[in-house]
């Protein structure tokens, strides 16, 4: 298990007597995008500034590229980036010689890199507008253009989608998913929306109070969390007569020899099991699965649940 | 006096070349030891690796080539990888469009040796038996076809023939098809010769699974065939009045083992069109899907005359 690109070993932050990261294991695998999801104040964006050297660690360790981050510094911030809170720019310059003043510090990979990071973002090369007359979605859409100008393999954006309409919501979501399938980055992504972060994420981690109560994949997760009866049976064949049969349904999947997935969630769970029963068939077990994912996170998180 | 200033001048420049010539040196050097690190990564495999690289720098064109290769590597075996998650899914496809169908006829089949059936609705039995046969039959039979197409094996022959012949002959195939489903149709096709080098089979395999895409899939009341021609290309164009084809799978109508219903229970099993794109494509041909502003589906077919 090597392809983590991102580990944090038992990272903690103290705030005075306030422990604001308590003990976090995150783990971000290459190629996939990573959603932290928790409610507002949850330590989100302090995980992130850790990672990034932003704010210092108190204790526990964060590995990025398979590299312990102190000391290798100057090898390592090369290769992310980021964009937490408001980014800086400055007001009175328009979003063109904004970046291009972060391509001279920061050096670039390609010649046109800065049109080229304006136009994944859907932004003007060479406009006039200065970034103070920009609207908000447009300032966080520079700020996902500057993180991507340097092409670097891995992206940290914290709550990326902030202020943004719906329209622009879904443009943001696909082009960080584009950047993801087409050109194979790693993206840590930070939400306290569960829908956002459902649509986009492979990995999911939740984050409540400071601890990460879960870390899984998103298929998995998923799996977990479909809508269908599964019945585990003595004989998938003739269970599958009876349900054509009797109960006229043929939206059903044979998982193996002996498990059935049955879609119709209508139907009597009762008369299922006694018709099958009747005809010799053991029912070894039948239950209903349609927890939502939102049930789910209200489960893991004690109740209080996620927005 | 004057000597002596001259000196001091002289060795004052000397100095200054000297201090500029070793820090560009310096910055060469820090420079080659990044491209040697990136290379080494690049060489384990990180094709996402970049070098990041200053507008002064004397190995700038060196570390652009670089990136260029590493981002042209990545994506094309971003390609590679997504064609290996199709075959996945063709197997996971396969899993249910396979073992479901055949779970429920071994349930029938044993159910009339069983003798748990008799008289008229062990003739019911053995006829929904057949007809689960007859599907699995089909679907194994174009999954071999595609599978032969995908693997450029099969072979063509191309023969000329008069395209709106041909194309009657197939149609009048079908009209016993739609009259039994009660669906209405208008054939609009020349009268005169038109003669394309086509292989006869393969054309006959395209109309047929775009007719038989309709009649599944469609929920149509009438279909429209239409042949236009004129002294450069050919256009066949399958129209229907369904329900149409969402803008959400639009795009992938033709990718293989798509299935607009996520359930998988309308019966299709993703590959006919597929098919019919890969045929289409040999002949040299194109074809489009389209949501024409009337309502239901539409297909084109252009095949250029000139083959």
């Amino acid at each position: 298990m090597n392809d983590a690109v991102i580990e944090t070993k038992q990272i903690t932050k103290v705030y005075g007597e306030q422990t604001a990261v308590n003990r976090v294991d995150l783990h971000v695998r290459k190629g996939r995008i990573y959603g932290l999801l928790g409610r507002n104040g949850a330590g989100k964006t302090t995980i992130m500034k850790m990672i990034l050297g932003l704010v210092s660690i108190t204790s526990g360790e964060a590995d990025l590229f398979g590299k312990n981050v102190k000391g290798n510094e100057k090898q390592i911030y090369p290769r992310i980036g980021a964009i937490i809170e408001m980014p800086g720019f400055y007001p009175n310059l328009t979003g063109t010689e904004n970046l291009e003043i972060f391509a001279k510090l920061r050096g670039t990979t390609k010649p046109r890199a800065v049109q080229e990071a304006l136009e994944v973002v859907g932004l003007p090369y060479r406009d006039k507008k200065t970034f103070s007359k920009y609207s908000l979605g447009m300032k966080q859409r520079l700020g996902i253009a500057n993180a991507i100008l340097h092409d670097p393999e891995l992206l940290i954006l914290d709550e990326p989608t902030n202020g943004l309409d719906p329209i622009g919501i879904a443009e943001v979501r696909s082009f960080i998913k584009d950047l993801s399938v087409e050109r194979g980055k790693t993206i840590l992504i930070s939400s306290h929306i569960l829908s956002e972060i459902s649509l986009l994420a492979d990995d999911i981690g939740i984050i409540n109070n400071g601890v990460l109560l879960e870390e899984n994949s998103m298929a998995a997760l998923k799996k977990k969390n479909g809508k269908y009866i599964l019945l585990q049976v003595s004989d998938t064949a003739k269970a599958s007569l009876i349900l054509e049969r009797k109960f006229h349904t043929k939206n059903y999947s044979v998982q193996d020899a002996h498990t059935l997935h049955l879609f119709d969630t209508f139907l009597d769970m009762a008369a299922v099991n006694k018709a099958l029963m009747l005809e010799d068939i053991s029912v070894i077990s039948s239950q209903l699965c349609n927890d939502t994912l939102e049930d789910y996170f209200k489960r893991v998180t004690g109740g209080e649940g996620i927005a | 006096m004057n000597w002596t200033l001259f000196f001091l001048v002289l060795s004052c420049t000397f100095g200054c070349a000297v201090i500029f010539l070793v820090t560009r040196l310096c910055r060469v050097q820090e420079q080659l030891n990044i491209i040697e690190n990136a290379l080494k990564d690049i060489q384990t495999g990180n094709l996402n690796r970049r070098i990041l690289t200053r507008k002064n720098d004397m190995t700038k064109s060196i570390c652009y080539s670089i990136n260029e290769i590493a981002a042209n590597d990545q994506a094309q075996l971003i390609r590679l990888k997504e064609a290996e998650q199709a075959y996945k899914r063709l197997m996971t496809g396969l899993s249910h469009d396979v073992k479901t169908p055949l779970t429920s006829l071994v349930g029938y089949l044993e159910a009339i040796q069983g003798k748990v059936v008799i008289g008229e609705e062990k003739e019911e039995y053995i006829g929904v038996a057949l007809d689960k046969a007859h599907h699995l039959k089909d679907f194994v039979e174009d999954l071999f076809e595609w599978v032969k197409l995908d693997a450029k094996e099969q072979k063509f022959q191309f023969e000329d023939c008069d395209l709106n012949e041909l194309s009657r002959d197939i149609l009048a195939d079908w009209i016993p098809a739609l009259e039994d489903r009660k669906i209405g149709y208008e054939i609009s096709i020349p009268e005169t010769e038109y003669i394309l080098r086509l292989d006869r089979n393969a054309y006959t395999r395209i109309l047929n699974n775009l007719l038989q895409n309709t009649l599944v899939h469609s929920e149509a009341s009438n279909v429209t065939v239409s042949i236009l021609e004129n002294d450069k290309q050919a256009l066949i164009i399958v129209q229907d009045n369904g329900k149409g084809i969402s803008p959400k799978d639009l795009p992938h109508i033709f990718e293989r083992l798509y299935q607009c219903d996520e359930s998988r229970t309308a019966g299709g099993n993703g590959l006919g069109l597929s098919i019919v794109k890969e045929l289409v494509m040999i002949h040299g041909g194109k074809i489009e899907a389209d949501r024409p502003p009337e309502g239901g589906a539409k297909f084109t077919i252009v095949f250029p005359k000139a083959l």
